[in-house]
């Protein structure tokens, strides 16, 4: 509970390893760096945005990374991927040479790829997808993340559960998704942890407060008493003129007048007395109005955490943050206060070395011996449980660091990507749309939700071709099929015309050699000139109008390499957001509908295209909440974040 | 394999070109989206602009400048400059991924270059290596945008009041759209400025962090932090023991030299904590840095300059706020522009004082204005010195003035003119008497 002493092992210089990694060290410290390097990380979808998260993953130093996909370098990802090289990329597999290029970056970090199809890797062997710390999914197909997300969900303690991000991006939009079954963090590095016990003063600091005497005449002296003496002395004596009761909040301003009488009369040297007043707020009037919160008291998230299932029942596979919050509990309940451990931190305040120092040990001696009390309940708890490695199960350090944190720890528990499906919470859609402060973004989730219903009936994103669309995907033979065959409403489209015009030559496509081939084809059929398009797009447009639905699809198919047409897009994908909307309990009077439908011509405009902006900023954002992840130290987001590079804004809703 | 080579050639056009490299960012630049303004002129139009015409300056090579210059690259952007002063340091490799181990010691901007028109054929960076101040009005004035990726407040001050004095309300070229993002640890932001038509980066100065700093005599008399021995370290022993040899922060040797001494006085007070890292953390006022808000920090940069040279979408309106630590968190906001800005407002400043005060009760003032950031000022009125910091012979002639009343030096309405090293400006400030 002490700080860091002033030890030979902590004045000797730098390694070469804490050097390079200084500026992270910080922030996360040398525990969160072993973590990180203990970690391994699966990717699935070698493109532009992952390539964009895995840099922001081998920079810090994760252990290692595996990048899954069977697709060769699609030219199009290439012109928006930093971690491909022209000239040399082309026409390999597109896993192998991100991999490569990206392990430049550190040579400290593992780097893997596989090149086998995701899905059928999933079918196959779905034991390889539990074996990560991590897995991160990059514009895959929502059928495929439902049943990897399902298969990770399944996983049952003493296994580590696997928690599972999930990317897609489309122009100056993204989104992610975070399935965390459930996670406990210590570390949440709040502002301050700072806890003086005004309010609830253990014997030995009343004692060191009653050695001083505010009345004294030496000016010097006068000015260096500490202002936690001060306040101490102040409360005391509030209590004696009031019956014992402490100051209310309707008293502040009496109570300040009586911390002033004490200054002494022509000494302009009293800081000490403007910190007393200074530090009312946070350590005297949030204390007296909240049971003591902030002075010892159990704060009512870590009251909730007492309650809870796996802290009442406990097993060998409890984890240690549940043995631990286990031990809390019978902690406060042994205390005369009730109160938690005291973390001994204390803040510079105005006073003489000397008395600091031995303010400082006033307070640290109490926390030293709250850690041995923790750490003798935590013992017996652990026996109780029948952990393997009994009393002794839990490292010191990991039990220093959660007295510390005993006001101020956090649980995660998130849903599973089904269940956000199938039973999402309303009431959190609702209040995505009445956001005071920020742009609103939820929209743009409804736009990605329609997006999918619209690939599974066109075989395409809105807004884009079937290549561009199966290339953003890289999309295996047996998933394509899949998706076709799930075509409800139009034969059409499985019809005569696509086992000539795309049946082989994509097949093709899976074997390298004819990639590139087919591409320099499609994109002359299509006539990729600048300007040209749009006007083609228009010329489309007309001829779509007055034509049933089936014929639409026939002319889909035959100009299948063209833009399609907007206009026409936008109305399909709005039928599609139909039963998204409706799903979310949206009312489809409001004004919500101007924004949904606007996010979805945004959508059909960027046809789900990776815009370097975009993709770099989301692979910030992933890779952000997979270290806090693994870390296990600050907060990460529950559930899903939304960006809209449009308004640049962040969304987070827990859906 | 060799079919694969063969093939793979037919799809690259050239060394700088192949077929569907711009085609995802051609889908912004086709057709306009619901917000997209009505200037926007999609096809060749913009994509001409964006490719071959736009001329963009970035300023900084460090964490955000890598992002930058990576991410405007890959956007299409096809000339872009950069300046930075810095040569590579080992701690640098944890998020500047456009340097290697190989690259420690080298300046910065020319690494950064030449890596990044290695990995995008066709696009040309043009590296100086030096200070942003080293260049005049005509050099900024060829650049269509500005991105300042820094974490230097002297030189955004610098940059932002010269291209605030660029804009020439007869010339709309003149107008540079300043873009500019900070981080520190899992927070940082990013705005838009409009050199005189949007709040500028001096118009909010006063929402900056104060840097933590320690009273003198508590570091002299009274320590009680690990932080106190090692400032006593630096400010008092250094000076005392070296006399005129300059500190440097970079030098092992240096730091434990200072290492050693705060130890021994952090001894002989019974203090705790004293350790490499924090010791080098304080002098050299280290700020946690990381890849990833980095990442984001840029990107947001790069997206408002994309809007900006294409028009594809709205602009930010004009600041966002990051934070990253806890879930993630954005706030974006219009800040308000100050009538009375030094820089960019027409309004002068008024400060009430009292004819009793003396000057240097002034000089204190003025030193604690947050809006300000000052730490050594010079005053004058009517071009007569009032106090001056140097040269010498001047500071001495005019110190007797600090201690002096206000009533006995102004009249009220007089136009105080301030200077300081850190204002790349002059400041006037009306004396009221109060
Ligand atoms: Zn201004």
């Amino acid at each position: 509970m002490t700080d860091t002493p002033n030890s030979v092992a902590s004045s000797s210089r730098p390694s070469a390893h804490s050097q390079r990694y200084d500026r992270q060290l910080r922030l996360w410290a040398s525990s969160g760096q072993a973590s990180l390097e203990k970690s391994n990380i699966l990717i699935i979808g070698a493109n532009s945005l992952s390539s964009q998260i895995i840099k922001n993953l081998v920079l810090p130093g994760v252990g290692s990374f595996t990048i899954l996909d069977d697709a060769n370098v699609d030219p199009a990802d290439m012109g928006v991927n930093f971690f491909l090289q022209p000239g040399q990329s082309q026409g390999r597999s597109a896993a192998q040479e991100m991999a490569s290029l990206l392990s430049q970056l550190n040579e400290n970090v593992e780097h893997n790829f596989k090149i086998e199809s995701p899905q059928a890797l999933l079918a196959s062997k779905p034991g390889y997808f539990r074996s990560f710390s991590l897995v991160i999914s990059v514009n895959q197909p929502p059928e495929f993340d439902l049943a990897l997300s399902d298969l990770l969900w399944s996983i049952e303690p003493p296994r580590p559960q696997v928690p599972l991000l999930k990317i897609r991006s489309s122009g100056m939009v993204a989104e992610m998704t975070i399935d965390i079954k459930e996670l406990g963090i210590v570390e949440t590095h709040p502002d301050s942890i700072i806890d003086l016990r005004l309010t609830n003063p253990f014997p030995e600091l009343v004692a060191f407060a009653e050695s001083f005497n505010l009345a004294t005449t030496d000016s010097l002296t006068h000015s260096h008493i500490p202002f936690v003496v001060i306040l101490l002395k102040k409360l005391e004596e509030w209590k004696a003129k009031n019956g014992g009761s402490p100051p209310s909040t309707k008293s502040r301003e009496e109570f300040v007048t009586l911390i002033n009488s004490s200054r002494q009369p022509g000494n302009l040297d009293e800081e000490n007395f403007d910190e007393a007043i200074a530090a009312l707020g946070k350590h005297v009037w949030r204390p007296l109005s909240s049971d003591h919160v902030g002075a010892g008291g159990v704060p009512s998230e870590i009251r909730e955490l007492f309650k809870d299932a796996r802290c009442e029942v406990l097993s060998s596979h409890s984890t240690n943050f549940w043995l631990m919050v286990r031990a809390l509990r019978d902690f406060v309940d042994n205390s005369p206060t009730k109160s938690l451990p005291l973390t001994g931190s204390l803040p510079d305040m105005k006073s003489l070395s000397a008395t600091y120092v031995g303010l400082q040990n006033v307070y640290r001696n109490k926390a030293t011996e709250d850690l041995e009390t923790f750490t003798r309940i935590l013992g017996q708890v652990c026996v109780n449980a029948g952990v393997r490695g009994g009393s002794g199960a839990i490292d010191e350090d990991e039990i220093q660091a959660f007295v510390k944190h005993a006001g101020y720890l956090k649980l995660i528990r998130g849903r599973s990507e089904r269940e956000r499906r199938e039973r999402p919470r309303t009431d959190a859609v609702t209040m995505a749309f009445l956001d005071p402060v920020n742009p609103c973004t939820f929209q743009h989730h409804i736009a990605f939700r329609a997006s999918d219903l619209f690939y599974l009936k066109h075989a395409r994103y809105p807004g884009s071709s079937r290549t561009f669309s199966r290339n953003l995907r890289n999309q295996d033979l047996d998933a394509q099929g899949r998706s076709r065959g799930s075509k409800p409403d139009h034969g059409a489209d499985g019809g005569g015309g696509e086992g000539e015009g795309e049946g082989d030559p994509r097949k093709a496509k899976r074997s390298k050699s004819n990639e590139s081939d087919e591409m320099v084809a499609n994109g002359e059929a299509a006539g990729v000139g600048a300007g040209s398009d749009v006007e083609m797009a228009v010329e489309t447009c007309v001829n779509h109008e007055g034509h049933g639905e089936e014929e639409e699809e026939e002319e889909e198919e035959e100009k299948e390499e063209e833009e399609p047409c907007f206009e026409e897009d936008v109305r399909l994908l709005a039928k599609e957001a139909e039963s998204v909307i409706k799903s979310l309990g949206i009312s489809t009077d409001g004004e919500e509908m101007e924004k949904i439908h606007d996010s979805l011509k945004e959508m059909v405009r960027s046809g789900h295209c990776s815009l370097p902006p975009t993709t770099a900023l989301m692979g910030g954002v992933v890779a952000q909440e997979a270290i806090k992840i693994l870390t296990r130290q600050y907060v990460p987001a529950d559930d899903l974040v939304i960006y809209d590079g449009i308004q640049q804004a962040l969304g987070v809703f827990k859906l | 394999m060799a079919d694969v080579q063969a093939a793979s050639s037919q799809a690259i056009a050239g060394p700088s070109d192949w077929k569907h490299r711009h085609k995802h960012i051609d889908k912004i630049l086709d057709r306009p989206g619901p917000s997209t303004d009505e200037a926007f002129q999609p096809g060749t139009t913009v994509k001409t602009f964006l490719r071959e015409q736009c001329k963009i300056l970035v300023i900084g090579a460090g964490g955000l400048g890598c992002e930058i210059l990576a991410n405007l690259a890959l956007s299409g952007f096809r000339d872009i400059h950069i300046i930075d002063m810095d040569t590579i340091d080992v701690s640098n490799l944890n998020r500047q991924f456009l340097f290697r181990d190989k690259d420690v010691g080298r300046p910065k901007a020319t690494v950064a270059a030449e890596f990044v028109e290695k990995r995008v054929p066709g696009v040309k960076v043009t590296p100086y290596h030096g200070k942003i101040q080293d260049k005049d009005d005509d050099y900024y004035m060829q650049f269509n945008i500005v991105i300042c990726g820094l974490d230097s407040v002297e030189a955004r001050r610098w940059m932002n009041a010269t291209l605030v004095n660029l804009v020439d309300e007869e010339n709309p070229e003149s107008l540079k759209p300043l873009i500019d993002g900070g981080t520190e640890g899992f927070k940082g932001q990013a705005r838009v400025i409009l050199p005189t038509i949007t709040s500028c980066y001096e118009c909010s100065l006063d929402m900056l962090n104060k840097q933590t700093t320690y009273p003198i005599c508590t570091i002299a008399n009274t320590p009680r932090l690990p932080e106190h021995c090692i400032e006593w370290a630096s400010v008092l022993e250094w000076p005392r023991v070296f006399g005129d040899k300059k500190l440097d922060s970079d030098n092992p040797d240096h730091i434990q030299w200072l290492l050693e001494q705060a130890l021994a006085r952090a001894e002989s007070f019974n203090i705790t904590g004293v350790t490499w890292n924090l010791t080098q953390g304080v002098v050299k006022n280290i700020i946690p840095a990381i890849a990833s808000t980095n990442a984001i920090i840029a990107a947001a940069c790069v997206l408002e300059a994309f809007k900006f040279a294409t028009t594809s979408a709205p602009y930010l309106n004009n600041y966002m706020m990051y934070t990253g630590n806890d879930s993630v968190y954005t706030y974006t906001f219009e800040h308000e522009k100050r009538p009375d800005c030094p820089v960019c407002g027409g309004e002068s400043r008024t400060l009430e004082v009292r004819k009793e005060w003396k000057l240097e009760k002034l000089m204190d003032l003025l030193k604690e204005m947050a809006d300000l950031q000052i730490s050594r000022p010079s005053l004058s009125l009517s071009g007569k010195p009032l106090y001056y910091q140097a040269p010498p012979q001047i500071e001495e002639s005019t110190r007797p003035n600090l201690e002096k009343e206000l009533g006995q030096l102004l009249e009220e309405g007089d136009e105080i003119t301030v200077t300081d090293a850190k204002l790349p400006f002059t400041l006037g400030i009306l004396v009221k008497f109060v």
